[in-house]
């Protein structure tokens, strides 16, 4: 060979050896489906991460192979829960330097049972829902991609609180458990715990802001590594919410409705109002309404006597009822004569949250509008300020027809 | 010979002494308890303004009127007919019996109330319930209509089984057998069923005085009526029953026609407060006591007005109380009637020894 060639060749070699080695030195994405085949310790193998900017109640660290999620405020009193997620291929930390009870894990995961409907809408943004294999109950799924896998036999249902079916959920043997917690008297985490299943606790619905609540797609993408998934959806919502919210804001604060929330019957303990700084009390006032009574509740949820209600909330523009399974203003007048009495009744302004429900009474409120709350705010931006929104057609609320 | 003064004629009229007097006090104390409980409330209404509100005038704010009238006054009367109707028919028991600790649902009646109540809330929402809905009744008279059918159910059960059975330890034997049976029912629809129905079975069992509107007031007062009229004309043979199933045969009394007439007023006076407000505890085993102490008599003359009375009494001021003037919260009726009347009722009977008396313990 001549030189010339013997320089074409020698480049070539070159190019094919940087190209052969850069995947083992230079990763762009996380690992979806694969494990490392090759370990080295200098490499960082999450490129893409994901921080909590709203929500409070769960932190991640991430180390070049390792991630340490911890999830606070789980339920009443609760002590930190830690989960060291340990990329596949690579070999596990000393457990000497982490709480005695953390767990550990290795991701990403490739099956998974949800305990929550929230964590379909999850799944399914994060492009994860083939790793789904069981729920707590089929019973109030909205999702139609999932209502399409139960009734395939592909999902286990394992029962929910501490009845849960230990022995399907150590059968089926996924991954990971995700589950909520609120009392562990009667929770399922501590009874799959003890049998080593590693279960994920989720706090979401223990923060008090909705953006907060929605940004927890982020922590369940930690277990698939599929954080810039959660980072893209994320995005969108929260500038969905960020655009409806400014759309409402415009209205002057004398031009905003006054919104009662909820209702009362021998069902109910008593008039829940929503203070200001909880979930819905955000909502009611990022979509540019007042919360009736809302003086009494400034920060927290107050119980009202149906009395102290009637006496000061008469005169409410609007009424979101929030009861199972009403559907007409007849059924409402039903349950009590005396709220006729209500200018909202009167109107024609009366709402219910149970616009799409499932045949078995399961709402997707608490599906998609807790995991999209963008799509909820719109609704109410469309509820209280219908000007703003004029072809909205929307997605939870039903308005009740006026009286005949 | 030895002579001697002339024994006084026998008296063939047991003396009621002075105890009268303490049927006006009783009914003195109800009415003040009353009006209290129209003037007390979540909201602050000046007494001034509820008098005012009474006689028919407009008061300065105008929700008040409709606060009163709407809403203190069905539930003072409420409370009123349930209390009455639970102690007179706790008293019945407890002579029927001849034992004190028996109460009005010793029979299963509430336990039945409680199951057709169970049907309906636990399986609103789904095919079941929809069915129900269907047949035209909504909402609170559903639940109404299905705890009257299920004491209703209980009761037929209870007269059925108390025509062929005499034997009265029998026949309470097999009404808490009922009772339980019928509560395991309960348990089990309550073990399948979702959290949010499950709470409000719940808060169904804890009992309330609100939620009876005027509507349905005359269907209440009017069960609570014809029980206490029925009590009212059973005193002779409750007394007759209190000395011995002989003795009163003695008298020519039909004693199986009677016991009929006894278990139907009670389950129709504690099968018609439990459809309208949930089961009520404690009220039916305390007021009997009250009121045996209180009047120190057995004498059911004397006791049937004074349960009545009594009864009322005490359902208004556990209503007040939990109502917790002067705050928002509000407390579950069940859990003030024991904490009210137990410690009132061990007062009473550790001073007095009437109960010793007339149950022979």
């Amino acid at each position: 060979m001549n030189n010339d060639n013997r320089f074409v060749i020698s480049v070539l070699v070159l190019f094919a050896l940087i190209m052969g080695a850069v995947p083992a030195w230079a990763q762009d994405t996380n690992l979806l489906d694969d494990c490392v085949t090759a370990y080295d310790s200098t490499q960082d193998y999450f490129p893409n991460k994901v921080a909590p900017t709203l929500a409070e109640n769960f932190t991640v660290e991430y180390f070049n192979h390792y991630k340490m999620v911890t999830v606070t405020d789980a339920f009443e009193n609760a002590e930190p829960f830690t989960y060291v997620l340990v990329q596949c291929g690579t070999p596990a930390p000393s457990a000497e330097d982490f709480p005695a009870d953390a767990q550990f894990l290795e991701v990403p995961v490739e099956s998974m049972i949800a305990m929550s409907t929230t964590q379909i809408p999850h799944l399914q943004q994060l492009d994860q829902l083939d790793k789904l294999v069981g729920l707590d109950s089929f019973l109030y799924v909205s999702n139609a991609e999932v209502v399409g896998m139960v009734e395939r036999g592909e999902l286990v249902e394992v029962g929910f609180g501490g009845e849960v079916n230990v022995e399907l959920v150590l059968e089926t043997a996924p991954d990971v458990v995700m589950t909520y917690g609120f009392n562990p008297d009667t929770d399922a985490h501590p009874v799959l715990i003890e049998s080593g299943i590693f279960t994920a606790l989720n706090a979401e619905w223990r923060e008090s802001t909705p953006l907060g609540r929605a940004e927890w797609i982020k922590y369940t993408s930690l277990f698939f590594n599929a954080e810039a998934q959660a980072q893209s959806a994320y995005d969108s919502i929260a500038t969905a919410y960020g655009e409806a919210r400014a759309l409402a804001q415009q209205v002057a604060v004398v031009d905003r409705p006054i919104v009662l929330w909820n209702s009362f019957s021998t069902w109910t303990e008593g008039w829940l109002i929503p203070g200001a700084q909880t979930y819905v009390g955000a909502l009611i006032q990022d979509a540019g309404g007042i919360i009736a009574l809302g003086e009494t509740a400034p920060e927290d949820s107050t119980l009202l006597s149906f009395e102290a209600v009637y006496a000061d909330a008469l005169e409410a523009d609007l009424w979101v009822i929030n009861e199972f399974g009403m559907l007409t203003l007849e059924d409402l007048l039903a349950q009590d004569a005396r709220f006729a009495d209500f200018a909202a009744v009167t109107n024609g302004a009366v709402w219910n949250d149970n616009l799409d429900v499932n045949a078995n009474g399961g709402n997707n409120y608490y599906e998609l509008g807790v995991t999209n709350p963008h799509l909820v705010l719109q609704d109410l931006v469309a509820m209280f300020h219908p000007q703003l929104l004029p072809n909205h057609e929307f997605r939870f609320y039903r308005q009740f027809e006026p009286l005949q | 010979m030895i002579s001697h003064p002339p024994l006084p004629a026998p008296s063939t009229r047991l003396d009621l002494g002075l105890r009268p007097v303490w049927l006006l006090v009783l009914l003195g104390g109800g009415g003040g308890l009353f009006l209290l409980s129209l003037a007390l409330g979540s909201v602050s209404i000046p007494f001034d303004q509820v008098l005012l509100i009474l006689r028919g005038g407009t008061p300065e704010k105008a929700s008040w009127l409709n606060i009163v009238l709407k809403f203190r006054l069905p539930k003072a009367i409420t409370a009123s007919l349930a209390g009455a109707a639970l102690g007179v028919s706790g008293l019945m028991m407890q002579t029927f019996f001849k034992n004190p600790l028996a109460d009005p649902f010793v029979l299963g009646i509430s336990s039945g109330a409680s199951l057709g109540v169970a049907l309906v809330v636990l399986t609103a929402g789904t095919a079941g319930g929809m069915l129900l809905a269907g047949f035209g009744l909504a909402g609170d008279l559903l639940l109404v209509s299905a705890a009257a059918l299920g004491a209703a159910v209980s009761m037929l059960l209870v007269l059925v089984v108390a025509s062929r059975i005499h034997n009265n330890m029998t026949l309470l034997i097999l009404g808490l057998m009922m009772g339980y049976f019928v509560s395991a029912i309960v348990s089990l629809l309550l073990y399948f069923a979702i959290p949010e129905r499950i709470q409000a079975y719940l808060n169904w069992t804890f009992g309330s005085f609100s939620s009876v509107t005027w509507d349905q007031l005359p269907l209440l007062a009017g069960g609570v009526g014809v029980g206490l009229s029925l009590a009212l004309v059973l005193t002779k043979p409750l007394n007759a029953l209190l000395l011995g199933e002989r003795y009163a045969r003695s008298l020519g009394m039909n004693i199986p026609l009677m016991r009929l007439w006894i278990v139907g007023a009670t389950a129709l006076l504690a099968g018609t407060v439990t459809a309208f407000c949930g089961p009520i505890g404690f009220i039916g085993i305390a007021v009997p006591h009250l009121c045996r102490n209180l009047l120190r008599t057995s004498d059911h003359r004397m006791l049937v007005p004074a349960s009545i009375l009594m009864g009322a009494m005490l359902a208004l001021l556990v209503a007040l109380i939990a109502e917790l003037p002067g705050s928002e919260l509000v407390l579950p009726l069940n859990a003030v009637t024991v904490f009210i009347g137990a410690p009132i009722v061990i007062f009473v009977i550790v001073r007095q020894h009437h109960a010793h008396e007339t149950f022979n313990l």
